[in-house]
């Protein structure tokens, strides 16, 4: 951007250099001129072409000073450049007014209603989404709140459940070690009775095969052994 | 020679030609002479001005009114000048009711005077606004709006019976006062709109007088020795383009000075003391 400045400000002082010397040689040449123009005045010796070239000279000067003196006021009055100012403003804000003010009233405006349209469809939505999340939020601190009684219920059922088990277990196992310990003991019994008349029969038989025959002592240990090896082969009892 | 002020102003003020460099001259061919109009300068800028603005804004109005976004620079940029003229300027100055039956007034003037002052800034052109014929019809078509607006409002005399601010005053003294202030309101109004035009006149034209004189000193220096004359170009050609970016916010800065009074002047008049 500055840089195109500067090439224009070089444009600028460029031209006003080309200017001067043009400017003078002009002057120059324009005073040339009119004085060649004495001289074959003079020359033709004709006092009329030399007072009307003095009078030309005379009122290109004054012509020159009235000019330069006009075009020195900043505030010189063109009434046909105002008039024209005037027709063309009134066209161009009719033609604008028609074409282009008009259309773009309207479509600002129209864009400007869409716009307000969509801020409150927005808004709306919003305030739609933001009643849907309280009511979603509501339901679930209410599902966490139904959850946790189902858990806690569910922990209680199970606690109840457990203990109730395990007392039954326990009964259960009491009962069986209380039936244990009977049929130990019947079968205890039932083994000793059984003993007694084993050993009594034995005893008998013992009794009777000593009455048979003199026994050595050779004889008693063997007697003995095989009493005993009987004893051990006996089935037990089904008591 | 350059430093003169003839010459000066030449550079400066409306002509029938165009100057351009190695001492070309472009002469307007006088078109209108028969009807008794001499074509300028000025006047050519203003109608391609015109043109322009009629180029640029008509397609733009074809694209608002399709709805579509915005799209480029150049259109998010016309149309936030044109929502800040809306919104900005004419709206809080005329009312908000009364500001869009103005608008189009509004946004003519402000781009036509634009263009105006940034051919100023184009070597060779002109800035038409730097003419007091321009300035003067600009401000002309200001008054006339603002008196239609005021009289379409108030009717022909309620318009200028409220020139005078209501007063509370003994018959006596307002048969005497009141006139007096009329009188006194009325060469108001007249000034203000005639001021409006001078005080685009003199900016634009002062911007671009200093300018020319402030490149006319490398002219006066070219009898001197050429490190005397090198130095003032520089000097001159750095102070020219630095001068330009302040004539270039100039003219942002006059049309916008222009626009608002324009539309505080409407303003005042449809909404009297």
């Amino acid at each position: 951007m500055i840089f195109n400045r500067v090439i224009a400000g070089t444009a600028i002082a460029v031209a006003v250099v080309v200017f001067s010397p043009h400017y003078v040689c002009a002057q120059n040449e324009r005073e040339l001129g009119i004085l060649a123009e004495e001289e074959h005045a003079a020359a033709a010796g004709t006092k009329e072409l030399i007072d009307e070239a003095a009078g030309e000279l005379e009122g290109k000067h004054t012509a020159r000073d009235e000019h330069g003196a006009a075009d020195n006021n900043p505030l010189e009055f063109k009434a046909d450049l105002a008039i024209w100012t005037a027709v063309v403003f009134i066209v161009l804000l009719l033609v604008l007014w028609r074409f282009a003010w008009g259309p773009i009233a309207a479509g600002l405006d129209k864009r400007e209603q869409a716009v307000a349209g969509q801020i409150d469809q927005a808004e709306l939505a919003n305030h739609q989404a933001k009643e849907l999340l309280a009511q979603y939020e509501q339901k679930l601190s209410d599902a966490k709140d139904e959850v946790n009684g189902i858990i806690e219920q569910g922990r209680r059922e199970a606690e109840k459940v457990g203990r109730e088990m395990i007392d039954k277990s326990r009964d259960e196992a009491a009962a069986e070690q209380q039936r244990a310990v009977q049929q130990i003991e019947t079968a205890a019994t039932a083994a000793l009775e059984e003993l007694a008349e084993k050993g009594a029969d034995m005893a008998v038989d013992l009794a009777g095969k000593i009455v048979r025959a003199e026994l050595k002592s050779a004889d008693h240990a063997r007697l003995i052994d095989w009493a005993v090896a009987n004893f051990a082969d006996q089935p037990p009892s089904n008591n | 020679m350059a430093t003169d002020p003839s010459e000066l102003m030449a550079h400066v003020k409306d002509s029938d030609s165009f100057h351009l460099p190695c001492g070309v001259h472009v002469h307007i061919p006088q078109v209108l002479e028969p009807i008794g109009i001499e074509l300028t300068k000025f006047m050519v800028l203003e109608l391609v001005a015109a043109v322009l603005i009629i180029v640029v804004f008509v397609p733009l109005a074809w694209k608002i009114s399709t709805g579509k976004r915005p799209r480029g620079r150049l259109w998010n940029f016309l149309e936030v000048v044109l929502l800040f003229l809306r919104d900005e300027v004419a709206r809080p100055a005329i009312g908000r009711r009364d500001a869009d039956r103005f608008m189009p007034f509004i946004w003519t003037v402000f781009f036509f005077v634009l263009t105006c002052n940034l051919f100023g800034m184009i070597p060779w052109a002109g800035s038409p606004t730097g003419a007091l014929g321009c300035t003067l019809a600009l401000a002309l078509m200001t008054f006339g709006t603002v008196v239609g607006s005021g009289i379409k409002k108030y009717g022909f005399v309620g318009f200028w019976i409220a020139q005078v601010p209501q007063m509370e005053l003994p018959f006596v003294v307002a048969v005497f006062v009141k006139p007096m202030i009329f009188f006194i309101e009325v060469v108001g109004l007249l000034i203000k709109h005639f001021i409006l035009s001078v005080r685009l006149l003199a900016n634009m034209f002062a911007g671009h007088l200093v300018l020319a004189v402030i490149v006319g000193f490398i002219a006066v220096a070219a009898k001197q020795h050429i490190m005397v004359w090198s130095g003032v170009m520089l000097g001159s050609v750095l102070g020219a383009a630095a001068l330009s970016l302040l004539e270039l916010f100039m003219a942002f800065l006059q049309a916008y000075i222009f626009t608002f009074l324009s539309a505080l002047f409407i303003g005042m008049a449809i909404h009297q003391h």
